[in-house]
């Protein structure tokens, strides 16, 4: 038995590298998807942004993988947006109006919690954003058992202050920006080390 | 020359039928005697097959069925068709048919068969007991009194005289049902609203409670839309207080519905979320707009096809709606415009449909934010200035944005994008009359 046929049957465990990663949605960066393992943003997982102050290009870093996501049957879904997203820049980006279901829940922390889950839940939905105030580990738990379940893209916008606290999110990111970059800060992502990335606005 | 005529009665051809003899009268109704509390649902069914059908309640049914017998194929295929449905309802019954309605109903009374001419249905009348009638018990009395057995002896009687002594309502009876004098019946419609009201024994604030009393009228009106044929689309909610006017909320489903969990899911969510201000006293609800259903088939094997997809939607979006209301969920879509507050709009209904109608929107060509503030904010304002503190740095030159003399929300603005010392991108404007500067968009 060859070495190569040891890994793949995945009896040995391996510390980094080679392990079978699925396949990422590109993010449309080349830095970002060859930093990430996949190729891409994880699908059928959580990615969790932080971010000091909006205005730093937060939207528009998944604005090329939303844009091919809305392409096909499925519905992208945004719950709780602190701002209205505007129309003639969603075309802009190459997102189809026709997919884009926007949901305003109450402000009671559980509300905007239950609406990510129901999106996930369905059938309907390929992506999630969400704008949460609160959520605990315990939360988030659920909200990853059912972006698995469904195979639905769901990215987490939550305060800085949850940053410090465990996720089970397969990769949590933070964001800050100047004039000419916006710096991804990866804190955790499955399958690699942290690390950074700049790219250009 | 042979005429047609001649070759129909040549010796050879066997005597017509009677049950295919053409009617020679303008109308024929067929009368349906049957004991069911549920006659609306069978009268709704009656609909399939003419549209003049009327109730007499509370056992007889009469449909107008002359025009309806070509389609059919006779009458005998019409009484087929009912005798089928009227027994998958496990329910006795006699029809039969005459040129007059109450003809038909009184000969169906005494489980008659079918007359189709004017003079016949005279003869088949006069043989019919006066019970048949159904003329108050007095009258009848009144009439056995005077040796009076059959319809017949009633029109031996003088007009005038069995009108004083019995009433002009029994002599108009008898025209009617001998086809003297035109019989105007109310047509059956389906309603246009189904209503129902269930008071509590002592007034409740049991959330449980109302929700179990919610359910069953919701499977109420699920077993009379199905008997309808019928969807609705929009249920209405009056929680009656003892004192106060009744707490009303109100449930539209994206597309209608006449399935019991379609509409008690997002139904229940919604009870979740009104305010009772006082105890309720008794649950009435209302569904509203019906419309004739529209069957969906349940396929075996569902696989992931528009059709599912399409449902799965309306089923978050219905989900959703029951909690946050119809305004908090919706589409986006763009319109002609240049202004920027009113270039879009929300979707809130046809979020399906319009999917598949649209054109396809040209990308827009000049830059604009992702994210637009509800409301222009002046930068002048306290929380703004300390928000985006510092110097604004603009990268581009300025966008005149005019447009709107004709409905009185003018705007005339410049337009630039803005750098500000943190690295926020922001989408700022001065408006040309009053010289202020203001907040629009964030480049997101």
């Amino acid at each position: 038995m060859s070495l190569d046929d040891l890994i793949s049957r995945s009896r040995v465990w391996r510390g980094s590298g080679a392990r079978a990663v699925p396949r990422g949605l590109a993010t449309g960066f080349d830095a970002l998807d060859a930093y990430l393992p996949g190729g891409g943003w994880p699908q059928g997982a959580i990615t969790e942004v932080f971010l000091e102050r909006y205005g730093i290009g937060e939207l528009s870093l998944f604005m090329p993988a939303l844009a091919r996501l809305s392409q096909g049957e499925r519905w992208i879904v945004w719950v709780d947006p602190p701002f209205i997203p505007y129309a003639p820049a969603l075309t802009r980006s190459g997102v189809d109006l026709n997919r884009v279901l926007l949901v305003h829940s109450s402000t009671v922390k559980q509300e905007s919690l239950w609406a990510v889950e129901q999106a996930l839940r369905s059938k309907s939905s390929v992506a999630t954003l969400a704008w949460l105030k609160l959520s605990d580990d315990r939360d988030l738990r659920r909200l990853q058992l059912a972006a698995e379940e469904r195979a639905c893209w769901s990215i987490l916008f939550r305060p800085l202050a949850a940053m410090r606290h465990r996720s089970p999110a397969a990769l949590r990111i933070k964001l800050s920006g100047d004039s000419q970059n916006i710096r991804i800060e990866i804190i955790k992502c499955r399958g690699k080390r942290p690390g950074s990335v700049a790219l250009a606005r | 020359m042979q005429m047609p005529q001649a070759a129909a009665h040549s010796p050879g051809l066997a005597p017509i039928p009677e049950a295919h003899e053409a009617p020679r009268d303008k109308q024929l109704w067929l009368a349906i005697q049957c004991s069911t509390p549920d006659l609306d649902s069978l009268a709704a069914w009656a609909k399939t097959i003419t549209p003049l059908v009327s109730l007499d309640a509370p056992d007889g049914l009469l449909l107008e069925v002359r025009g309806s017998l070509k389609l059919f194929g006779g009458l005998t295929a019409i009484k087929q068709k009912l005798s089928t449905e009227i027994q998958a309802r496990r329910l006795p019954f006699h029809a039969c048919a005459a040129p007059t309605a109450l003809g038909a109903l009184w000969l169906s009374r005494h489980h008659g068969d079918d007359v189709f001419s004017a003079e016949k249905l005279a003869s088949r009348l006069g043989d019919l007991p006066i019970q048949v009638t159904r003329w108050p018990e007095s009258q009848l009395q009144l009439l056995s009194d005077m040796g009076i057995r059959n319809v017949r002896d009633c029109l031996r009687l003088p007009r005038d005289g069995f009108g004083r002594r019995l009433g002009q309502r029994y002599l108009r009876d008898l025209d009617y049902a001998f086809g003297k004098r035109i019989d105007l019946r109310p047509c059956f419609e389906t309603p246009h609203q189904l209503i129902r009201k269930i008071e509590f024994a002592e007034e409740t604030a049991n959330l449980e409670v109302l929700r179990n009393v919610a359910g069953d009228i919701v499977e109420h009106f699920a077993t009379q839309l199905r008997s309808y044929q019928q969807q609705a689309q929009s249920f209405g909610v009056f929680f009656h207080h003892h004192k106060c006017a009744p707490t009303y909320t109100e449930l539209l489903l994206i597309s209608p519905a006449h399935e019991k969990h379609r509409i008690l899911e997002p139904l229940a969510a919604r009870l979740e979320r009104v305010d009772l201000p006082a105890p309720v006293t008794a649950l009435e609800m209302r569904a509203e707009q019906l419309q004739a259903m529209e069957i969906q088939m349940n396929q075996l094997f569902q696989g992931v096809d528009a059709e599912t997809d399409s449902f799965e939607l309306q089923m978050l979006v219905e989900r959703l709606r029951g909690r946050f209301g119809e305004s908090g969920v919706y589409g986006l879509k763009l319109m002609p415009e240049h202004r920027p507050e009113l270039v879009w709009v929300k979707l809130t209904d046809r979020l399906l449909h319009d999917s598949s109608e649209t054109s396809p929107v040209s990308p827009w060509a000049d830059e604009r934010p992702l994210w637009m503030l509800p409301a222009p904010v002046p930068l002048d304002d306290g929380v703004m200035r300390f928000q985006y503190g510092g110097p604004l740095r603009f990268e581009s030159e300025p966008e005149r944005i005019e447009s709107g003399w004709w409905d009185n929300r003018d705007i005339r603005r410049d337009y630039y994008s803005a750098l500000t010392a943190c690295g926020e991108k922001l989408w700022v404007y001065r408006d040309c009359l009053t010289r202020q500067w203001y907040l629009h968009g964030i480049f997101g």
